[in-house]
């Protein structure tokens, strides 16, 4: 048994950031070397006064409104981000009411990065099999441009506020889930003074108010071309499937190069290995998601298919499963 | 409904760290000598443990996660580790990962933290519960605490003295020996204003004015970026909703009170608690406090007192066990679970 | 419980209040030494007997013990 994902809906913010408008800023490489370097056009960023939970809210309520699914039917939610409307209480509780969700369900934040929708997807599969619940909603957004200081070219090139929403339901297909962790690299990507640990620090920079967010991009990158290669080989083992029996990879749309590397590195055709940075940039744990999205609406992803996910980067933390789409 | 059974899982250990610095509330000169035996009898908070400005609830959950791996030497088996807290080491990356480094984990575990209060070791059960149950996972940490005494002002009458810091660390693992277990979990997100640090995070970033004293009460003078607590509201909610809450969990589980050793809940205040077990009609014998030396730990208060008050009982015998939390969210669950042998410590950092 | 034995009880909780000095028309607030945590005394006391959990709003209407007996009794009904 394992769990299918359905009802994808996503959020964008309104602001776009695109190309020419970061050549303006930063007069440094053209329009179409940023894309030639990133992969990427433009990037959505949040206005000061949107959270990620007010993207969450948007995202659902279009769940809501696109499909038959009554509030009531819900039994649990996750909220995975890594910015929340407070330090107490908990984002996804406020979420229960804002959504008016039953107060019987039981909601958790799921503070992380890119590896948080397969992650939040092994604790969704966890829940649905163990029988504690039986349509959870699954938010995912995450505003990292709120910690990336104005003057940050690399990082204000790569990232993206996203939200999307999702229900998740049991399916017969047993999903196995590998999961990875290396606390060694923490310091690679890190919003710097930012929680309890320098807590004296925090929160001095107006501009910055929740820590700015500082990434060792070569770091990132080793770590990533070295874990995910093995991850998948994991997968494929766990599940007994040939790669060929694999019909999408839908990856943790970081940047295009690395995803090349990692393509190429697994050898999977470019047709079954879905990229769609293009247009969205790195929208850290939405980004799987959203990729789900676009690639059913452009036919590529069908109901049926056997899809890898693959999310990976900050902690250093890696995720991964099979799933009947 | 969020009522769950869970199989297979088996509590090996628990150990909880508290800091060695002791806050007495006859101290607190904020409040009269009278205030502060009225204080004493309601909430029953005699003293708390406050740990020092360089040591976050992460140092007290390794501290306790390390004597824990240290007794059981298995930390090369642990597939799953868990940081349940409100104080973060970071808002960015999630501190069980680096919690994963510290304790020499291997890498192919799963580290991820939930975001939860008084309801978080409940909750983080239940999670945990979830993951093994499938027997994919055998061994899972979890780690629970807050570090709360950070996020008070000291001229808030209404939260300074309420609060402690605590860590806390527990070992489970799959077991096909083991009776079910029965979680109930709720949540009411109306009540989010009940505890809240305003200032700080995404909805209201931090500013000037996040800094500025205000009076909001005779003797409650704090910023925005100060936890606030409305007693009232919090005292209103845990009446209403943690009794109602246990029964309909005795009632799934087919089990009565009297079948209950030991009811073990979050240390909020003594008079909700006594309040809750006059309600129930429990014996005071079977409800464990812990409230008087450590004042409220938010979610470490559950595997506290356990440590501090049945280490005994949980060593030598079969207890079956009600755990209850509820607080901050609102959120709230309680599980009923039966353990045997199992391994506590209660232990200081220095 | 009449409305006597109700102002009884009452006082009974307040620990620090010898007994016979407040009456059903004695404004709590301004029993001495009242603080925020008797309201959650009073609050906890009705709970207790009655199986009614005033809210903060409920206690603002009331100043007298009598005020507090009457609001329980209604709700009661």
């Amino acid at each position: 048994m394992g769990i299918s994902i359905k009802n994808i809906e996503v959020y964008f913010p309104e602001r776009v950031l695109d190309n020419e408008e970061l050549f303006k800023i930063f007069n440094d490489i053209s329009p179409n070397d940023i894309f030639k370097r990133t992969g990427i056009k433009k990037r959505y960023i949040s206005s000061r006064e949107e959270t990620a939970s007010d993207m969450g809210v948007e995202a659902s309520e279009a769940l809501f409104l696109k499909t038959e699914l009554k509030r009531n039917e819900i039994d649990f939610l996750i909220f995975c981000s890594e910015c929340f409307d407070y330090i107490a209480p908990t984002t996804s509780c406020i979420l229960q009411d804002r959504l008016k969700l039953q107060n019987s369900i039981g909601a958790i934040d799921l503070p992380y990065g890119c590896s948080g929708f397969v992650y939040g997807l092994g604790i969704a599969n966890s829940l649905i099999i163990s029988g504690m619940a039986k349509k959870i909603l699954f938010i995912t957004s995450d505003t990292p441009s709120k910690l990336i200081p104005e003057s940050n070219f690399e990082l204000r090139c790569l990232f993206s506020d996203i939200a999307t929403a999702c229900i998740i339901e049991k399916n017969k297909f047993d999903s196995q889930y590998v999961f990875g962790t290396d606390g060694s690299g923490y310091q690679n990507l890190i919003a710097v003074n930012s929680g309890f640990r320098h807590a004296n620090k925090r929160n001095h920079d107006e501009k910055l108010p929740f820590g700015e967010m500082k990434m060792n991009s070569t770091e990132v990158f080793r770590f990533a071309i070295k874990k995910v290669p093995k991850l998948v080989k994991e997968l494929l083992i766990r599940h007994q499937l040939e790669i060929e029996k694999i019909d999408l990879f839908v990856f943790h749309q970081a940047s295009y190069y690395l995803l090349e590397i990692i393509r190429r590195k697994i050898k999977v055709p470019l047709e079954k290995f879905f990229v769609n940075l293009e247009f969205n940039g790195n929208s850290v744990s939405s980004s799987i998601p959203l990729a789900l999205y676009e690639a059913e609406m452009k036919g590529v992803l069908k109901k049926g298919m056997k899809v890898m996910l693959v999310g990976y980067g900050i902690g250093f933390s890696w995720a991964g499963t099979i799933i009947e789409y | 409904m969020a009522y769950q059974q869970i199989n297979n899982i088996r509590i090996d250990g628990i150990v909880s760290c508290v800091p060695s610095g002791i806050a007495r509330t006859v101290d607190y000169n904020i409040i009269s000598k009278e205030e502060q035996s009225l204080f004493i009898k309601t909430t029953g908070i005699k003293e708390r443990r406050v740990a020092s400005s360089d040591v976050t609830c992460s140092d007290l959950c390794y501290k306790a996660a390390f004597d824990l791996l240290e007794e059981f030497k298995c930390k090369d088996e642990i597939d799953v580790l868990i940081f349940v807290s409100q104080s973060p080491d970071y808002f960015l990356p999630a501190t069980s990962i680096i919690l994963q480094e510290k304790l020499k984990i291997p890498k192919t575990c799963m580290a991820f933290d939930v975001n939860l209060g008084c309801s978080g070791y409940v909750y983080g059960l239940s999670i945990v519960g979830s993951i093994l149950q499938s027997g994919q996972f055998k061994k899972a940490l979890l780690l629970v605490g807050d570090k709360s005494t950070i996020s008070t002002s000291y001229t808030d009458k209404s939260a300074y003295p309420l609060f402690g810091d605590a860590g806390s660390a527990t070992l489970l693992s799959y077991n096909e020996n083991t009776s079910p277990w029965y979680f109930n979990l709720q949540s009411d997100g109306s009540g989010k204003d009940a505890i809240i640090i305003k200032d700080g995070h995404s909805r209201n970033p931090y500013n000037k004015d996040s800094d500025e004293l205000i009076e909001i009460d005779k003797g409650i003078i704090r910023a925005k970026k100060h936890l606030a607590l409305n007693g009232m509201d919090i005292f209103n909610f845990a009446l209403r909703e943690a009794a109602p809450n246990i029964k309909n969990l005795l009632e799934y589980s087919k089990t009565s009170i009297e079948e209950i050793d030991y009811f073990v809940f979050h240390q909020a205040n003594k008079l909700i608690n006594e309040s809750l077990r006059k309600k129930l009609k429990i014996n005071l014998d079977k409800v464990p406090y812990s409230i008087d030396l450590f004042g409220n730990t938010s979610s470490a208060s559950i595997p506290l007192t356990i440590c501090h008050q049945l280490q005994i009982e949980l060593k030598s015998n079969n207890c079956k066990l009600l755990l209850s939390g509820f607080g901050v969210g609102y959120s709230w669950g309680s599980l009923i679970c039966e353990v045997q042998s199992v391994y506590t410590k209660l232990i200081e950092n220095d | 419980m009449t409305l006597e034995e109700f102002t009884r009880a009452l006082e009974l909780e307040f620990e620090e209040i010898q007994p016979g000095t407040i009456s059903p028309e004695t404004n709590y607030r301004e029993i001495e030494g009242w603080s925020s945590m008797h309201a959650l005394i009073v609050i906890a006391f009705i709970d207790n007997h009655y199986d009614i959990i005033l809210s903060a709003s409920d206690l603002k209407q009331t100043n007298t013990i009598k005020d507090l007996y009457l609001i329980v009794q209604q709700k009661e009904n």
